[in-house]
């Protein structure tokens, strides 16, 4: 399968800040990556070394193979970006807007945009300025899905808009890799958004990469299991690839990641029994990794 | 494709639950079981092709090809070749006796529960008509 | 006695927060610019104490105060009024909001100009009489201020409040030179206008406040759109924003100054007609400097082209405005485009203006007298050779505009990069307006002047050699350039560079300037080193 973009060991400090610390991720052709994380967790830092705005201090970041910083015409002129800040040039007009993009892409679609355009009920000739944020970020949108890119960037491309603009947003995405095969990177801080539409997730916690697998694989190794003790304990007990225990006298609850067979087999050890096992939403696990470790005695 | 952006077909009238943590391709798959139980789906009928299914519940295209797969290997739907994925029509392929064991199991589960609630058996019977009431007119979020 | 100092901190505090804090940082670079302006002015009337030389630097310093307002107010992004948003949700009243920044603005110009021309020059010289430029200037920035900050519901209403101010910029200064008002009325005229503009102010910014003003959004239903065919490349595309948009500065410039020596240009027709003696023909003067000087704003103009960017009015970091950054342009097409705008804003601007030169040099020396106008006068003295010659120095402005132009490419990496280029671009300029003057009133200095040249353009060639080396190993470090590309332009160059010696040697007279001075001049004129480094700055606000 084709990469599409593939970062090994990117580093990069600001001043005396890490921002990003060893971070390797890749996503192959026809995949939607999800990028969760706190604010100033580093997300929109990677987006700005795929984009090129920032040279990596250490390591490396290819998308379709190019270097961004070497071919800023060669990665930009094939990525779709989306940004939280609508970025457009408020003076233009919509119809100008799209001829001025016409000129850079070979690629654009000027029926589809019209398409676009006429879902959005955008007027061609309105002002850019003078939209409502909504409007104008489905401005963004279609600027950046008419000339079809191969890699769609989206840095939180839905925070402050109202649940119609960001739902036209996912199905754009799911449009996108379901009839075109695109690739889509993506960051929210909505994660029942990236819950949908990703097939890999990536959380990363100051600058560091936490997790990166396919959102299936995040789900199996992050369930939630209930263990009954015949006695009262007072500390956690330890198993292995439990995490994030609490709870207190017989019933204590974890983080599980192994399979069920070896969990039954170490809690029987205990003189106990599962007594509960539940999925969890990726925000229940965002919020259970991103918590301070606590170190139990 | 167009028919499915205008037919009605009982799949459309999934919705998935965000809140419930499965993942989405299961909760796919235990609805559209329960649409071939129920009789919404019969033997036959063509499922939506996966973008269309992917576009109208806003999820990865992915997620719908796992849940058919997952559902074509229990052979409860095939893959006709370019045409499309269909609900088996070779008969049920659990046997009657598997799918009354499951049931026993969960009704047991239920009853349990139920004795430590306090709840009567016949206030688990009523209940139980007043779900399925609620399920058939097709709201099939919990 | 602690209560006391207290309440009087107190009273300090209120005075000096916030308003002066906001006046200090929106204003500190104008404050910085007119002590420099006044310091060199200074200079030159200690050197040779007549007033015509600080009258170029006034004159220099009134194209900085432009230029300034013009940065700090964008024309078209501010909407209903130009009066920062941030500052209207400061919790204080509209008056005291509006009323003290400009007072104290005004007051600090008045008491420096008075102390000025009084302290420095002593109240004997005849700088003195010029007292009246301090609230002239005061009053000036308040009109700026008024026309930018109050809400019009038509964009006409604001041209004419802009009109109305630069035609007072003129006014002033032509009153006292012809001696229509002495420095005192013009001084009180002047304040009036200060004050009137702030009590526009005020209500304007109240207006805008309170949500009550109205902006023009009815263009939207008899707008048409034009048929326009596609851009052929992204370099295309980017000319025409840039165009379109940064391009607007130097056209709003243009018609101010058309305006200022349209003003000229009419006064002069009540005034005895001053003449000059070319090939004994007496060509009169003031049409003849007013068409020339029409004449050369444009190429000089052209960089407004590459000084504007999205965003770049705010940024205060030095990246490349992300809009920009993100276009799918290598750093060498980011330059061509904005160089591109350059020539294409320089050639429009130009031929506009060439109109309106012609039609001033169509006007009668004199009111009443039609029989002779300058252009007849001057079309009688010109020979074919004059013409190429003219054209040829037209082809240089040109090119040193387009050198403007590459070195105003730092201007979109921000704020602090404009304000850099404008004290690098401008302070020269009005010190050579200064010393333009005066060579011009005195010719017999010139002389003096052109044998401090040499070593000033040798050093200059020197340190233009010594960057452009290292310049071109990073350009093809960094791949920025094709090999190519540096090849063919390096040659393009050095081979005009040769022309222009070979015509320099042809036309200057000998004894006036050497061979090698002459090739050292045309090196520092040729713009190769500034469009080697462009690039090298665009890559670097671009990927940090």
């Amino acid at each position: 399968m084709t990469q599409i973009l593939e970062i090994n060991g990117l580093t990069k400090r600001f001043g005396e800040k890490t921002a990003l610390r060893n971070v390797s991720l890749s996503l192959a052709k026809g995949k939607v990556l999800g990028l969760i994380g706190e604010n100033g967790a580093g997300k929109t830092t990677i987006i700005k070394h795929i984009l090129g705005s920032y040279i990596p201090q250490e390591g490396s970041v290819r998308v379709f193979g190019l270097d961004p910083v070497k071919d800023p015409a060669g990665v930009l002129g094939n990525v779709g970006y989306l940004a939280e800040e609508d970025g457009l040039p408020g003076w233009m007009r919509v119809y100008e807007l799209q001829r001025y993009f016409q000129g850079f892409y070979q690629n654009w679609d000027q029926a589809y945009a019209e398409d676009l355009r006429e879902k959005f009920k955008i007027d061609r000739k309105a002002i850019i300025k003078q939209l409502s944020k909504g409007q104008r970020a489905r401005v963004g949108l279609m600027a950046a899905l008419a000339y079809r890119p191969e890699l769609l960037l989206l840095d939180e491309p839905s925070s402050g808009l109202d649940p119609i603009v960001r739902r036209e947003i996912l199905t754009s995405i799911v449009r996108a890799v379901a009839n075109e095969n695109r690739t889509v990177l993506f960051s929210s801080h909505l994660l029942s958004e990236i819950e949908l539409v990703a097939d890999q997730v990536a959380m990363i916690r100051e600058g560091e990469i936490l997790f990166c697998d396919t959102l299936d694989n995040v789900k199996q190794s992050n369930r939630r299991i209930t263990l009954r003790f015949n006695a009262v304990r007072t500390s956690a007990p330890e198993i292995g690839e439990a995490l994030n225990w609490e709870g207190y006298g017989q019933e204590w609850s974890c983080l599980y990641s192994g399979n069920t067979a070896t969990l039954e087999a170490s809690v029987s050890l205990l003189d106990a029994k599962v007594v509960e096992e539940s999925w969890l939403t990726l925000d229940e696990i965002f919020h259970a990794r991103s918590a301070p470790k606590v170190e139990h005695a | 494709m167009a028919q499915w952006e205008t037919t009605e077909s009982a799949v459309t009238r999934i919705r998935l639950n965000q809140k419930d943590g499965a993942p989405l391709y299961l909760q796919l798959m235990n609805q559209l079981k329960y649409l071939m139980a129920s009789g919404r789906l019969q033997p036959g009928e063509e499922l939506p092709p996966i973008r269309v299914l992917a576009e109208r519940l806003v999820v990865n295209p992915s997620t719908i090809a796992r849940a058919y797969r997952e559902l074509e290997i229990e052979r409860l739907v095939e893959k006709r070749s370019t045409h499309g994925t269909f609900v088996s029509d070779v008969g049920s392929p659990l046997a009657e006796i598997e799918q009354r064991r499951i049931l026993i199991d969960r009704v047991d589960a239920l009853l349990v529960e139920a004795k430590q609630f306090r709840v009567s058996t016949p206030g688990v019977i009523e209940l139980i008509q007043e779900r399925d009431a609620v399920l058939t007119e097709g709201n099939l979020v919990k | 006695m602690l209560g006391q100092r207290r309440r009087l901190s107190m009273l300090s505090l209120r005075l000096c927060y916030p308003f002066t804090r906001v006046l200090f940082a929106r204003t500190w670079r104008v404050w910085l610019l007119l002590v420099v302006a006044i310091a060199v002015g200074a200079l030159l009337s200690y050197h040779s104490p007549r007033w015509e030389s600080i009258s170029g630097v006034v004159v220099g310093f009134i194209l900085i105060c432009l230029l300034a307002t013009l940065a700090m107010v964008d024309p078209q992004e501010t909407g209903a009024s130009g009066f920062p948003g941030y500052l209207q949700m400061l919790p204080m009243g509209d008056t005291e909001l509006v009323l003290w920044p400009m007072i104290i603005s005004v007051g600090l110009l008045f008491g420096l100009g008075i102390a000025i021309s009084i302290l420095i020059f002593g109240s004997n010289s005849p700088i003195s009489e010029t007292w009246w430029i301090a609230p002239y200037l005061g009053s000036i920035g308040s009109q700026f201020q008024a026309a930018s900050w109050v809400p019009m519901k038509r964009p006409e209403l604001r041209a004419c409040l802009s009109i109305f101010t630069v035609a007072s910029i003129v006014g002033g200064p032509l009153a006292f030179l012809f001696k229509v008002a002495g420095p005192a009325l013009v001084a009180m005229i002047y304040l009036v206008l200060a004050l009137c503009s702030m009590w526009l102010c005020v209500r304007g910014v109240s207006k805008v406040r309170h949500g009550e003003a109205k902006t023009g959004n009815s263009d939207k239903a008899d707008y048409k759109i034009p048929e326009l065919s596609r851009f052929k490349s992204g370099v295309s595309s980017q000319v025409w924003l840039e165009y379109k948009r940064n391009g607007l500065v130097s056209r709003v410039l243009n018609s101010m100054f058309l305006t200022i020596f349209g003003i000229i240009a009419a006064v002069s027709l009540f005034t005895q007609a001053e003449t000059v003696q070319i090939r004994g023909v007496a060509i009169p003067l003031v049409p003849l400097s007013v068409a020339i000087l029409a004449l050369v704003v444009p190429p000089y103009l052209g960089f407004g082209g590459c000084c504007g960017s999205e965003k770049d009015n705010v940024s205060k970091d030095r990246s490349l405005s992300t809009f920009l950054a993100y276009r799918p342009l290598t750093e060498a097409q980011i330059v061509e485009a904005k160089l591109r705008m350059t020539f294409l804003l320089a050639i429009k601007l130009g031929l506009f203006n060439l109109g309106i030169a012609l039609l001033f040099l169509a006007l009668p020396v004199q009111l009443g007298d039609h029989r002779q106008t300058t252009l007849s006068a001057l079309v009688s003295i010109l020979s074919w050779r004059d013409y190429l010659i003219l054209l040829g120095m037209y082809g240089l402005m040109l090119m040193s505009g387009m050198k403007n132009g590459a070195s105003a490419i730092w201007c979109s990496l921000g704020r602090m990069q404009i304000w850099q280029v404008m004290v690098i671009g401008m302070l020269p300029m009005a010190v050579g307006t200064g010393i333009g003057m005066r060579l011009f009133l005195h010719p017999e200095e010139i002389k003096t002047a052109l044998s401090y040249l040499p070593y000033a353009v040798w050093v200059i060639a020197g340190v233009k050699l010594l960057t452009l080396i290292p310049s071109i190993i990073v350009l093809r470090r960094k791949e920025l350039v094709a090999d190519s590309v540096i090849g063919k332009w390096l040659a393009f160059w050095s081979l005009f560079g040769l022309a222009l010696f070979w015509a320099g040697r042809s036309l200057i007279p000998d004894g006036i300037l050497n061979s090698w001075s002459l090739a050292a001049q045309i090196f520092c004129l040729l713009p190769f080193l500034r469009i080697a480094l462009a690039p090298i700055f665009v890559y670097r606000g671009r990927h940090q």
